[in-house]
């Protein structure tokens, strides 16, 4: 008896802290004595009637009868319920009020942020407990949320209100950077990141284990929309704005000095102080700013690249930092007026949107050794490939792209220099077998941060190693001994470098990353309601999800190639086909001839044919026109391929990469780089030709022989004549036009010319 | 009819023919030599990762074991033929006699596209051909090797395989395993180290001093970058132009081989080597160099730059570099040509090493194989050299006649012809 008059006691003080909460408790409490089955509701209010029943006396009134009724509810509940689950029905009372609080701030027509964020705030102080509200409930209170602090595009909310809950969006208000004076998302690229990690990793429905055990994402922050425009504002650059509409010669013209006008620009005290608190929380772990505009990743439009990431080694004092951190700010910043963005966005009617930039800051993945720091993996990983050399590859298994190191090395096109590419259906099969092969289709370089000068380093892997001792390399490096290529067996050996290569297969077989890659982009592509694209880093066990986004894929169409090709009109066939399409009535040739561009003498002078191919390429928009040239096309390397932008190839139906083999270029690995997404995205077709590969053909004298019509149509580029070959196609081939065909399901192409066709194909 | 098209059956038959017209070879002898003495086909049904069954096709020649058992590699390619084969294991039965160890010479190979198969399935192929191969195979009776797309891991499946179905231990059926698993010492630079000691030879022989003279080396893989080591610390060769499949580069003051291998090794590429000048591939073998070590690809001096070709020693470590309308000139011209099938014979002589080291399971040095190697190839060279000089003939015709008299001989001995 006294042991039920104190819990009686405890229970009413913990339920009136909470007196907004009661009629909800105790409507709780009541549902709970019910289903438990000890009493019912009619039982309670005679027992609350017979107490109050004197002899001879007035009935009770309504007031009275309640007020008894909630105490043997309480009573009942106090001496029959175990405390932890007392305290789940406080917690949910608590809940309900305070998400209706919520829900009604969310609704209300004139939305200011503080107050969400207060009423979302307090939502979140309360335990999460045991029982959650419906998520059907919930869905609107989500909607107005993800809304409001991380993005409005419609594609990306109907997925993300399934899965981020309210406390996420909890979650990540407190790592929003703003300003009082402006209300701001976090953009594209940090929902994405969030997002994938809600659906792998459920906060609250039954998630898979494994995926629990090893999935994470860089510890983050969100520089919101917000102080974008608050900045532009302060510093009075809202022209910039209009940049967009202007001609494309103005705006290549305008940002290269926009850098000057931004370096004297600044961030209000207010900023500053945000900023410094935010470099004291994260002390001198290094950082990469990553753009993450309103615009990036959204469904459909990836902006693969177009936008600045700058990593920041963050290191010494808390000054020295700052400064570092707000010229990083400013450059993601400015790289929205950028030609790149401002062109992709015009192609694809993007250009009347109000794009603004976000910023996400992360910590690095990865770890430090001697001056370097870096994650021991990362790479790009796609839920379908369509980029498979052997019937044996399932395409829908996805495939990955692997580097030591930082990943900026997977999605950049890097010269002569090849991450491994695994394909999670056989993640051991590559198209190279001997030794010598493996050796040469192999990363050499890995880019690494250098914490001692700040900068972001490609060095040889060797080099690198030579200089720490890193517990990884088992996984990484095979060695050759005296022939025989192999992995090593055992952690403890000590390698001798010179003998080895990075090859993974000791990451491939012996950890889950091929395992969790293949079932996380399976099960994102299911929430998606497509094919994703993952950029990710794996240390220590963990596999940390970067970025994630839709992912453009080549229509995998059939491709009917003709049954015979007059030989007379065959202009090439290719075996190496790394996306199928068929382009007909093609007019106009840009032939840029391999061997007189290698033998260009500097540099200079290959940038003048980077200049010229752009030229050509703004004035045969709307016409039909392909394009071939040496090796890879977008190489970070001049000497392997023109340097072209994605918006200096942007009118070409056909991109063709020629690779004799005097220049060694494969053009092939180049599946999965930003430079490729972008000609999936806008369906260019990409053709590769290996002349001196058996049974492959190139009729190079068609296009160096043909008439060039380059002096013709742009007499200022006239000299360069022996390098860029313009040809009109109907004029040398008795009014015929090119049609191309790449079939992928068969690995077989061909070019040839023939009749105009109806339709374009 | 081009330099190239023929069937390389019939131009190894007509090596022969050659050869035995100069020799004087009886007829049943000739005819012989002419044929593989036994072709093995088999039916090779496997298990594949998804549970269906494939049927490869392999087969097994040895050529011609009259001077001892059958050796010669065995290779995995999607368009490999029987006429293929038959012609290589002609070469190795000429190879293992010019360079007079007691060996046959034989081939062997699967159709398959080893691109396109799991490494359990290669496994699983590696087994089921030395099942149905089994039998024929031994150390006394045929011995295969690595080769196009096989591995020294396959070679340690077959051998496994092989013990399995034996019960016994038996290293030496097979050749090119991982040193672990009794593999030789020395195989890495075999190649490249026969043909600097052939090179040494020749030099003696015509009185050359090679001593801070220069070298050339056209392709840049394994044995090109051994040679480029082993000319410089062996013979004193000055390596002044290098080329691989981008290009060449070319510093008549020498270039350190190490630093350039290095180069190599991180980008991919010879060309870009500080301080030095591009040079064409084609430009790099008309160099005039003291040494020219072709070292990768067939036929690339042919009639039309071999008047060009200005080295003294043109020392073959490819397979084919020189075509045979390009042989005459060079002879005519005084280049010294070390044939392939002496200069590069030093790789099967280190696996019949490897051979002889498990069946006597006892494993020599480093500095022991590579004294023994150079015994064979200082003698085979000599051999070859002296038919040279008897018959008047060049020495690739020189080493057909050595290594076809030693195989005709041992038929003849046997009562064969």
């Amino acid at each position: 008896m006294r042991e039920d008059l104190l819990r009686t006691y405890r229970l009413f003080q913990r339920m009136m802290a909470y007196p907004d909460s009661l009629a909800t408790m105790r409507r709780l409490f009541l549902q709970a004595i019910v289903e438990q089955g000890n009493t019912d509701r009619e039982t309670l209010i005679k027992k609350a009637k017979a107490f109050l029943t004197v002899p001879g006396g007035d009935p009770p009134d309504e007031k009275q009868l309640i007020e008894i009724f909630n105490m043997f509810i309480d009573i009942t509940v106090a001496t029959t319920f175990p405390g932890k689950e007392i305290d789940n029905y406080i917690n949910f009372a608590r809940k309900q009020t305070q998400f209706f609080r919520l829900v009604s701030q969310v609704n209300k027509e004139e939305l200011t942020y503080g107050a969400i964020k207060r009423e979302l705030k307090a939502f979140c102080a309360i335990p999460e407990g045991e029982i959650l509200i419906s998520p059907n409930e919930a869905e609107g209170a989500r909607v107005g949320l993800i809304n409001q602090f991380i993005s409005n595009q419609l594609p990306f909310i109907g997925i993300a209100k399934h899965h981020i809950t309210v406390r996420d969006v909890g979650d990540i208000s407190d790592r929003i950077i703003r300003t009082r004076r402006r209300p701001g998302r976090i953009g594209g690229k940090a929902a994405g990141m969030v997002l994938a990690h809600r659906i792998l990793v459920p906060r609250f429905s039954k998630g898979d284990p494994e995926l629990e055990r090893h999935i994470r994402i860089p510890e983050s922050w969100y520089v919101n929309t917000g102080v974008f425009s608050d900045f532009i504002d302060r510093n009075e650059l809202f022209h910039f704005h209009s940049q967009k509409y202007k001609s494309r010669e103005m705006i290549e013209e305008e940002y290269k000095k926009i850098a000057d006008l931004f370096v004297n620009a600044s961030f209000s005290k207010e900023m500053l102080d945000k900023f410094r608190y935010l470099l004291e929380i994260t002390g001198e772990a290094p950082l990469v700013l990553r753009s993450s505009s309103l615009l990036e990743d959204n469904f459909g439009y990836a902006f693969s690249g177009k936008y600045d990431s700058v990593f920041l080694g963050n290191q010494g004092e808390m000054e020295t930092r700052l400064e570092a951190f707000i010229w990083g700010l400013k450059r993601v910043h400015m790289s929205t007026f950028g030609p790149a963005p401002i062109l992709y966005r015009k192609k694809n009617n993007l250009l009347d949107f109000n794009e603004q930039m976000s910023v996400l800051v992360q910590k690095v993945v990865g770890r430090r050794f001697g001056p370097y720091f870096f994650p021991f993996a990362a790479g790009v990983g796609f839920s379908f490939s369509a980029y498979s050399w052997t019937p044996r590859i399932n395409k829908e298994d996805g495939v990955m792209r692997l580097v030591m190191g930082l990943g900026t090395r997977a999605v950049d096109r890097i010269g002569a220099d090849y991450p491994r590419m695994i394909h999670l259906s056989a993640p051991m099969l590559r198209p190279e077998v001997t030794p010598d092969k493996i050796k040469k289709y192999s990363q050499k370089f890995m880019d690494v941060l250098n914490l001692e000068t700040g900068a972001l380093e490609s060095r040889h892997y060797r080099d690198i190693m030579t200089e720490i001792d890193h517990p990884d390399l088992f996984y990484a490096l095979s060695e050759d001994t005296e022939g025989h290529l192999a992995p090593p067996m055992f952690k403890s050996t000590q390698f001798a470098l010179n003998r080895t290569c990075i090859t993974f297969d000791n990451l491939i077989r012996k950890t889950p990353l091929p395992r969790l890659l293949k079932k996380s982009l399976a099960i994102l592509a299911k929430a998606y309601g497509g094919p994703v694209d993952v950029e990710f880093a794996w240390d220590g066990d963990h596999l940390y999800i970067v970025q994630c986004r839709t992912l453009s894929v080549a229509k995998d169409v059939a491709i009917v190639m003709p049954e015979e090709i007059d030989k007379d009109r065959l202009f090439f066939k290719n075996k190496r086909i790394i996306s199928g399409g068929a382009v007909h009535n093609i007019e106009y040739i840009v032939y840029v001839d391999p061997r007189a561009y290698a033998g260009l003498p500097t540099v200079e002078k290959k940038i003048e044919i980077s200049r010229a191919v752009s030229r050509i390429n703004q004035d045969l928009a709307g016409k039909r026109y392909a394009l071939f040239g040496p090796g890879r096309w977008g190489s970070n390397d001049i000497n392997l391929g023109v340097r072209a932008g994605y918006e200096d190839i942007n009118n070409a139906l056909v991109l063709g990469e020629v690779a004799f083999v005097e220049n060694g270029s494969t053009p092939e690995v180049s599946y999965g780089t930003h430079f490729f997404n972008d000609l999936v995205e806008s369906g260019i077709v990409h053709v590769a030709i290996f002349p001196d590969d058996p049974g492959s053909f190139f009729r190079e004298e068609f296009l160096l022989d043909s008439p060039n019509q380059l002096a013709g149509s742009h007499p200022d580029l006239s000299h360069l004549e022996p390098v860029i070959h313009l040809i009109h196609v109907p004029s040398c081939c008795n009014r015929m036009s090119l049609s191309v065909f790449q079939d992928s399901r068969n690995q077989t192409g061909a070019g040839f010319f023939e009749e105009r066709a109806t339709g374009d194909g | 009819m081009s330099e190239k098209a023929l069937n390389p059956f019939a131009i190894a038959q007509q090596q022969l023919d050659d050869a035995a017209r100069r020799l004087g070879l009886d007829p049943a002898t000739h005819e012989l030599l002419r044929w593989p003495m036994k072709e093995y086909k088999v039916l090779l049904p496997v298990r594949m990762d998804d549970g269906t069954t494939r049927v490869f096709h392999g087969f097994r020649i040895p050529y011609n074991t009259a001077r001892g058992p059958a050796k010669g590699g065995l290779r995995w390619h999607p368009d490999e033929t029987i006429d293929t084969v038959r012609a290589l294991a002609a070469w190795m039965t000429w190879k293992t006699a010019v360079v007079d160890i007691p060996l046959g010479g034989g081939k062997g190979g699967i159709v398959c596209n080893p691109k396109e198969l799991s490494e359990a399935e290669k496994e699983r192929l590696a087994r089921a051909y030395m099942r149905a191969l089994g039998s024929t195979f031994s150390v006394t009776r045929d011995v295969p090797a690595p080769d196009v797309y096989t591995t020294p891991q396959i070679m340690a499946w077959m051998m496994d395989e092989y013990e399995t179905l034996r019960g016994e231990h038996h290293p030496g059926v097979i050749t090119g395993k991982p040193l672990a698993l009794g593999g030789s010492q020395g195989r890495g630079d075999a190649t490249a180290r026969g043909g600097i000691y052939v090179t040494r030879e020749a030099a003696k022989a015509h009185g050359i001093d090679l001593e801070r003279k220069t070298m050339a080396i056209q392709g840049f893989g394994n044995a090109g970058q051994f040679a480029a080591l082993l000319g410089n610390a062996l013979l004193g060769l000055k390596l002044v132009a290098v080329s691989d499949s981008r290009g060449g580069v070319y510093d008549p003051g020498g270039i350190d081989p190490k630093a350039i291998i290095d180069h190599k090794l991180k980008t991919d590429a010879v060309k870009g080597f500080p301080h030095t000048k591009p040079i064409s591939n084609q430009e790099l073998l008309e160099l005039d160099v003291m040494v020219l070590f072709p070292s990768a690809l067939e036929s690339v001096i042919t009639r039309d730059n071999a008047a060009n070709i200005k080295c003294k020693i043109l020392c073959e470590l490819a397979n084919g570099p020189t075509t045979p309308a390009a042989d005459e000139i060079l002879y005519n011209n005084k280049v010294v040509v070390l044939p392939d099938f002496l200069a590069n014979a030093g790789g099967v002589t280190v696996s019949y090493f490897e051979q002889v080291q498990n069946t006597y399971n006892y494993y020599w040095e480093l500095w022991e194989v590579q004294k023994r190697l150079d015994e064979k190839m200082t003698a085979a060279f000599k051999a070859v050299h002296d038919m040279h000089k008897r018959e008047g003939i060049n020495m690739r015709q020189a080493a057909y006649l050595v290594a076809v008299a030693r195989v005709a001989e041992a038929c003849r001995l046997r009562g064969w012809t």
